[in-house]
């Protein structure tokens, strides 16, 4: 009978990324049903940005992941064009000058250095913004990535540690006994293994039901414009306003717009953008209506007229896996032992992937060296 | 150059209009695509390459290809290929500092 | 805007499709990027024995005639961005139609041979300089060199030779991982000994008199003069490979080197001045728009690759998306024609206009016979391979 000493779910940007930690210790198999990184983690933005996410612990966690990744593409031997771009969160509206003001402060206080700029000096650093906008904030602190190639670099590393990686391989059932995981059935065939890692990102709730866990991730849809190449143009990322205030969604913030719409808009190194984006709850469905893209495009022309002149070659959807807090489940489930939860990113997963290998490595191995940053993590039984 | 006296097709009449590539006027005939045009000039150069700014012309004729793509009266990424000459249009060849957002 | 029936593509099909269903009351708009409907009807010119000159281009006009008599709303130069459910297409100039049917008639594109050298202006797709000889009437170079030994390539050679341009011989393409067979003469010649009963021109009736049995093809290729032979003043070089396409800032010259029977290198390299190369690759169907729209496709080789899967009458496996043409596989105009008939009629049908359903099975037998009848084929083993999608097709709808 085959064995492992742990099988990862998953071939998205976390399962690899926990999969090449875990296998430094361990012979891991890494099952994928699809292709790696064709799911979530290949339809999503280049953006780490890290003033956007809520002040306290999520900006704690996101500094952590921030600081793996400036040495990631030397550890992980290859180009994943990651770049110290800074970011900007673009004003529009009057009113949500105000509730960025406290935004900023908030962030900075959190020892996040986020400056608030008027519309002024923003044009200086982005020369494409309109010239309707209300100010900026801007961090130095925010960064960049190409999702594709960092998921492609994290599953080679894997390989080269020894991960045997597995795709169109679908995991039917798990095995447990007397509370414990004992196996993996998959359509093709059995594996015996003590450790089973849930990164199944918003899939996670299907597998966590194999072992009868109540899981409340449920896919947020999220779609991305994809222009033709152009001569640079962007520097580093850019948001709005409009974006924290629908990716939060707090009351204070206003009623959600359409599609839920907000601007993310990067530019890869072949000069492509990156338009984004929309997110919605509707379930896996892939059917968009032409005014959800004519939406997402009009938003980012009002902030930057000239994607007027530029063509849009494709769009995608990709599917967030969302808690509901606005931060991922990394735990052991209570109960089931040896079936560990590393999902629930929503839009965070390029951000957080590098921080989720180490958090996972280090959780199953006992240690305590982490325990401030998984505390908050846990999941939580009601 | 053109084909004139074809043995087989009818001759194609057409008025001539004049259009500026690259800032020298030429002769086209009404009805007739950018690329076609040119090429009776003996111009095959339509654009440049962004990163390695190598030559491009003409390669599939029919829009899939995208090669033949050229600043048409201030718009980028117009196709030569599809794309009829009209009077006094003005056309630049495509390259990076042509690009104007 | 709303219509009956929304066509994408008009080239035969397409215009076929339009006109059957527009005769019967359907309310049809028809799309195409190009500035003119026709598609790749306005290249095409070869001598057909039984009819006389092909010209595609007066086919084009008499069908283009009649779907502006039947009142047809044209959307041209524009491309289709999207088709959205339950159907409706989204325009590059902003502009929806909502059509109750769809047929996605949008053709074939031609493959590429990656050759050192390719991308330099001077070198195009044959289909290009088809349409610049015949349609344009501008020489695609002065003296041209055509890269690739087929029934599509042998034939603008003609064309090219009527418009006289001077073409300085037909060559095999550099063998490599994506040539396949289109490098390697003995491969080759037998695959073009297929086409011996459907010959359009000189060329490809010297290799029908040369290669009717395996013996004198096994010959023919070790006997293959160096110097290649010429037919109506053009050297067909069996034997040589283009290995490379030289030039600073468009074509100067080709290298070439001779070949053994399996194309592997085996002779001195030599250069030849040109100013424009043609490659023929060959075609295969365009299917970007029926995946877009959610079609289910299947891999080919004797259609010509990629192609949605479709029924008897051309209906793909979304409900209300026909297909006709090319995208179907790669065969002549005429079958084009003959499908974009059928998915006329059977559209009409669907929406109780057609009075007399017989006319479907009629126009069904037309596809095949117009597939037997054809007077330049492609792809040898076209009609295996619409068994097969015929199988595929039952297959799924078993499932």
């Amino acid at each position: 009978m085959e064995t492992a000493d742990a099988v990862v779910i998953g071939g998205g940007v976390i399962g690899t990324s926990v999969a090449y930690r875990l296998a430094k210790e361990r012979k891991v198999i890494l099952l994928e049903r699809k292709e790696i990184g064709g799911q979530t983690s290949g339809n999503c933005d280049k953006a780490i940005i890290l003033q956007s996410k809520k002040p306290g612990f999520p900006i704690k966690l996101a500094k952590a992941s921030r600081r793996i990744y400036d040495q990631l593409e030397e550890e992980l031997e290859t180009s994943i064009e990651y770049n110290k771009n800074g970011g900007m969160i673009l004003i529009e509206k009057e009113e949500h000058l105000n509730f960025m003001k406290k935004f900023v402060d908030r962030q900075n206080k959190a020892g996040l250095r986020v400056k608030l700029i008027d519309a002024k000096e923003a044009k200086a650093f982005q020369p494409y913004l309109s010239d309707n906008l209300v100010g900026a904030t801007y961090s130095t602190e925010d960064a960049e990535v190409n999702p594709l190639l960092l998921t492609q670099a994290f599953s080679r590393a894997a390989r080269r540690s020894g991960v045997d990686i597995r795709l169109y391989t679908e995991v039917v059932g798990i095995d447990c006994q007397n509370g414990r995981v004992v196996g993996v059935k998959t359509d093709r065939g059995y594996i015996s293994t003590e450790l089973v890692i849930n990164a199944a990102g918003p899939f996670a709730g299907e597998i966590a039901e194999m072992v009868g866990v109540p899981l409340t991730i449920i896919p947020r849809r999220g779609v991305i414009l994809i222009s033709e190449k152009v001569p640079p143009m962007i520097h580093g990322n850019i948001l709005c306003s409009q974006y924290i205030a629908a990716k939060h969604q707090s009351e204070e913030y206003g009623k959600a717009p359409p599609f839920g719409i907000g601007l993310s808009l990067g530019q890869t190194d072949s000069g492509n953008l990156l338009i984004g984006g929309s997110r919605e709850f509707t379930g896996y469905n892939k059917e968009i209506n032409p005014e959800l893209l004519a939406s997402i495009a009009s938003h980012a022309i009002r902030m930057v007229p000239s994607l007027g002149n530029v063509q849009i070659i494709r769009s995608m959807i990709g599917f967030r896996p969302f808690t509901g807090n606005g931060l991922p489940i990394i735990d052991e489930v209570p109960g089931v032992q040896g079936f560990v939860i590393a999902a629930g990113h929503e839009g965070d997963g390029i951000a957080l992937a590098p921080i989720t290998g180490i958090l996972v490595a280090s959780l199953v191995a006992g240690e305590s060296n982490y325990k401030d940053l998984l505390e908050p993590l846990k999941l939580k039984t009601e | 150059m053109r084909i004139s006296n074809h043995p087989v097709l009818e001759n194609t009449a057409g008025d001539e209009i004049e259009f500026t590539f690259d800032g020298k006027k030429y002769l086209a005939k009404q009805g007739e695509t950018i690329a076609a045009a040119l090429l009776a000039h003996n111009i095959r150069i339509l654009r440049y390459s962004m990163k390695e700014k190598r030559p491009r012309g003409i390669y599939c004729g029919i829009g899939h290809c995208y090669e033949c793509r050229v600043l048409l009266d201030g718009q980028v990424s117009v196709r030569a290929c599809l794309t009829r000459v009209r009077d006094n249009m003005t056309i630049v060849s495509e390259r990076e500092d042509s690009n104007e957002f | 805007m709303n219509f009956d029936l929304v066509i994408i593509g008009a080239g035969p099909a397409g215009m076929s499709a339009a006109i059957k269903a527009a005769e019967n009351g359907v309310s049809v708009a028809i799309i195409d990027e190009n500035p003119e409907v026709g598609g790749k009807l306005l290249g095409q010119l070869y001598k057909d024995s039984k009819s006389g000159w092909w010209i595609g281009q007066k086919i084009a006009d008499e069908l283009g005639k009649k779907l502006t008599d039947l009142n047809i709303a044209f959307f041209l130069e524009e491309q289709v961005c999207g088709i959205f459910p339950r159907w409706e297409v989204l325009l590059s100039s902003g502009e929806r139609l909502h059509g109750k049917y769809i047929i996605i008639a949008t053709g074939a594109a031609e493959k590429a041979l990656p050759i050192p050298g390719w991308t330099l202006p001077g070198v195009m797709a044959i289909g290009a300089a088809q349409m610049l000889t015949n349609y344009h009437r501008v020489k695609p170079g002065e003296k041209i060199a055509i890269i690739g030994i087929d029934p599509l390539s042998l034939t603008i050679a003609y064309d090219m030779r009527l418009a006289g341009i001077h073409v300085v011989g037909i060559y095999l393409p550099k063998k490599s991982e994506f040539s396949h067979m289109k490098a390697e003469p003995k491969q080759l010649i037998s695959y073009l000994s297929n086409f011996v009963h459907v010959l359009p021109n000189p060329f490809l009736k010297l290799f029908g008199k040369m290669l009717k049995y395996p013996v004198i093809q096994n010959l023919a290729i070790t006997y293959y003069p160096s110097f290649g032979i010429k037919v109506f003043g053009v050297p067909l070089h069996i034997r040589k490979a283009v290995v490379e396409i030289v030039g600073e800032n468009q074509v100067d010259a080709i290298k070439v080197e001779k070949v053994d029977k399996n194309g592997s290198a085996n002779g001195k390299m030599e250069e030849v001045t040109v100013d424009c190369v043609c490659i023929s690759g060959g075609l295969y169907p365009l299917g970007e728009i029926a995946r877009v729209a959610g079609c289910e496709f299947a891999y080919l080789e004797e259609v010509g690759g990629y192609v949605p899967l479709h029924n008897e009458n051309l209906e793909t496996t979304q409900a209300g998306i026909f297909t006709a043409g090319n995208i179907t596989g790669i065969e002549g105009a005429n079958v084009a024609i003959e499908q974009g008939n059928l998915v006329g009629l059977v559209i009409s049908d669907r929406l109780g206009l057609l009075k007399n359903s017989k006319e479907i099975i009629k126009a069904k037998k037309k596809v095949l016979l117009a597939r037997e009848e054809a007077v330049i084929s492609f792809q040898p083993q076209i009609e295996i391979g619409k068994e097969k999608i015929a199988e595929l097709w039952n297959k799924r709808m078993n499932e």
